[in-house]
């Protein structure tokens, strides 16, 4: 069982990571919980898992290849013109995929030392109807809105192997990155 | 003209960090995981530095930078992890195989450059 804390913890260091990948030149942006993904026009996800032996969470990015998340992406990697190809563009967003869940990897790793992440891959959309098979025990689905449009969804799904409890302080700043340490 | 290598299964990654370097003079080659960076760094002896993600398919960038130091019995070139990873564990295995520093992606190429430079000088 995930306790309301854990639970509570969980979407929180969702968003803080979200909004820590999302670049500070493009910052207007909105994060918000949302029940309504029956609607959810994106066609493809992104996924990837983050492990530990306590529990496993998946993270699916739920996006569209239109214009607007295109140019996006290609502004975000400074990617220029070719950002418009599809395989570029695709790369680009699981790069996204691997930054964004990378803080939250890091995140969660305060609370739990011993945890892994996957790699990015790639699900239809439509993959989402089949969530509730997995028997989580905490699902939570996010939306993500760039200059008062939707740019994508992100759903996160929790499986604990055992009691869950940790708590969150809400004004925890992330660590820093692009920095070299030298050893 | 000394030489660094890229080393990330990420195509958005390889080509951003490695224009950045391009971009300040300095001489690039790339590779797609640490299988193909120990194959670039067999045979291209100009390599001085060698930027390298961990998480890769085919073979790790901390198993790329163990085989650098016992396969080919390099201990000259400099290896700089660049990941999203940041676990001590991690750290501590890549210290024991001689990397000389590590890097939290996103890349930010201004806060690094001077090192860099440095390193393949």
């Amino acid at each position: 069982m995930i306790s309301p804390h854990a639970q509570e913890g969980f979407d929180l260091l969702l968003i803080r990571s979200l909004k820590a990948s999302l670049p500070s030149a493009l910052e207007h942006s909105e994060i918000g919980i949302t029940s309504d993904v029956a609607g959810l026009v994106e066609q493809e996800a992104v996924v990837l898992t983050v492990s530990s032996y306590l529990f496993r969470l998946m993270v699916m990015i739920h996006f569209k290849q239109d214009a607007t998340t295109m140019a996006y992406m290609a502004g975000m990697h400074e990617a220029g013109t070719e950002g418009h190809d599809k395989q570029v563009f695709l790369d680009a967003i699981a790069e996204y995929g691997n930054l964004f869940c990378g803080i939250l990897n890091r995140e969660l790793g305060n609370y739990f030392p011993h945890i892994g992440m996957s790699t990015p891959n790639f699900l239809d959309g439509h993959c989402l109807s089949y969530i509730q098979m997995l028997n989580c025990s905490h699902i939570q689905h996010f939306a993500v809105d760039v200059d008062g449009s939707p740019l994508f969804h992100v759903s996160l799904c929790v499986s604990a192997y055992d009691d869950l409890d940790f708590e969150v302080a809400e004004d925890e700043a992330s660590a820093s990155t692009g920095e070299l340490e030298l050893f | 003209m000394a030489q660094i290598l890229v080393v990330d299964d990420s195509a958005t990654v390889r080509n951003e960090v490695g224009d950045f370097l391009k971009k300040n003079d300095l001489d690039v080659v790339l590779a797609v995981d640490g299988r193909d960076g120990l194959a670039k760094l067999k045979s291209d002896s100009a390599i001085k530095l060698v930027i390298s993600d961990v998480n890769m398919p085919n073979m790790d960038g901390l198993t790329m930078a163990e085989k650098i130091r016992s396969e080919l019995g390099n201990s000259n070139v400099n290896i700089i992890m660049l990941t999203t990873e940041n676990s001590p564990m991690m750290k501590e295995r890549g210290k024991a195989a001689g990397i000389k520093g590590w890097i939290v992606k996103p890349f930010k190429g201004d806060a690094v450059l001077a090192t860099f430079k440095k390193l393949v000088a």
